[in-house]
């Protein structure tokens, strides 16, 4: 379970950004790749859980799930995997040794009420 | 009422990412090679780190090593009758280990600048230590013969995060009834990159190409 550390690294990141004149922080916006480790529903749980400050008491948590794209050199393209981990390309089934998206973990925006 | 949308895009984790580089610029000006150690528990880091210690030092090389646990220092005496220098770190229920602890255990270990290798035995748990850097020049990720040929499938990202895969416990293959053809095949689609190698630290099988492999300084 380190979505914990993972939620309170990402409250610390939106605290540490705050404008001088924002009352409170309404949404963040973050994406969780497949392969970056983390557990979506854990990381929301333990981000609704933890104790925050009260500017930020009520911030939702927005996550965008992006799944594993791979570079077929075989094919040489891109391919996006759906619910499978197993790096070979769908249609040639050459094993892929570049991952091109899916290992990322970002907070991308702050949304706040002045 | 007034809303303002603010981008910041930087990885979440990226305070851990900071204190990582830091450590592996130190690693690299001192030229030493550090391996962390990441498996399941009970699939044999500490008898192989102990074994692969004992070797090193009978080479004449100087060793360290950080062990993580949740609790005890129970590997940390194992290690140290091997001759090497260990440091326990207790996470206190932490499942991982991050960059900050390693930098911290570093000033328990004295002269770890003049080392020929550090080892870092992460925490048991083939989930959560995939998503932390700690400076590492090589990360080997440690799968027994007796753990099944599915290990791979099960938790695909901490292979994918690994650069090598050691079996261990193969001296173990035949009571078990191990595919090894099953496991590499496995191993290598969640993580094609990967270097696999196999090792017995009952019997010797494979150590020395894996102390090569661990001391390769073209990596860092």
């Amino acid at each position: 379970m380190h979505e914990v550390s993972v939620a309170q690294e990402l409250l610390s990141q939106i605290i540490a950004q705050k404008p001088r004149d924002a009352k409170r922080a309404r949404f963040v916006s973050i994406s969780v790749g497949a392969l970056s480790g983390v557990d979506c529903e854990a990381l929301r749980t333990a981000f609704d859980l933890i104790e925050k400050p009260r500017a930020f008491e009520h911030v939702r948590l927005k996550i965008r799930e992006v799944p594993i794209t791979i570079h077929c050199a075989h094919c040489d393209k891109d391919i996006e995997l759906h619910d499978s981990f197993i790096l070979r390309c769908p249609d040639c089934a050459m094993r892929a040794t570049v991952v091109t998206s899916g290992t990322e973990l970002l907070l991308h925006t702050v949304q706040w009420e002045t | 009422m007034t809303k303002n949308t603010q981008t910041i895009f930087q990885p979440i984790l990226s305070s851990n990412k900071e204190i990582a580089s830091r450590l592996r610029n130190q690693f690299r000006k001192h030229n030493v090679p550090v391996v962390n150690i990441v498996s399941s528990p009970g699939s044999g880091k500490t008898e192989l780190i102990t074994v692969l210690a004992q070797k090193l030092i009978s080479q004449g090389k100087k060793v360290s090593v950080i062990v993580g646990d949740l609790a005890t220092e129970r590997d940390a005496e194992r290690i140290r009758k091997s001759g090497a220098t260990a440091f326990q770190i207790k996470t206190n229920g932490t499942c991982h280990l991050d960059a900050r602890m390693i930098e911290s255990a570093l000033t328990h270990l004295p002269s770890w600048e003049h080392a020929d290798i550090i080892m870092i035995e992460n925490v048991g748990n083939l989930v959560c230590p995939a998503s932390y850097d700690l400076g590492e020049s090589l990360r080997v990720v440690l799968m027994s013969v007796t753990e099944g040929e599915d290990k791979p499938l099960k938790y695909p990202t901490i292979f994918h995060s690994s650069q090598v895969c050691f079996i261990s416990k193969a001296d173990l293959s035949d009571a078990c009834g191990f595919d090894r053809r099953e496991a590499e095949k496995n191993i290598l689609d969640v993580a094609p990159h990967l270097n696999i190698l196999s090792c017995s630290a009952k019997t010797g099988e494979g150590l020395d190409e894996l102390i090569e492999l661990v001391l390769r300084k073209q990596d860092l």
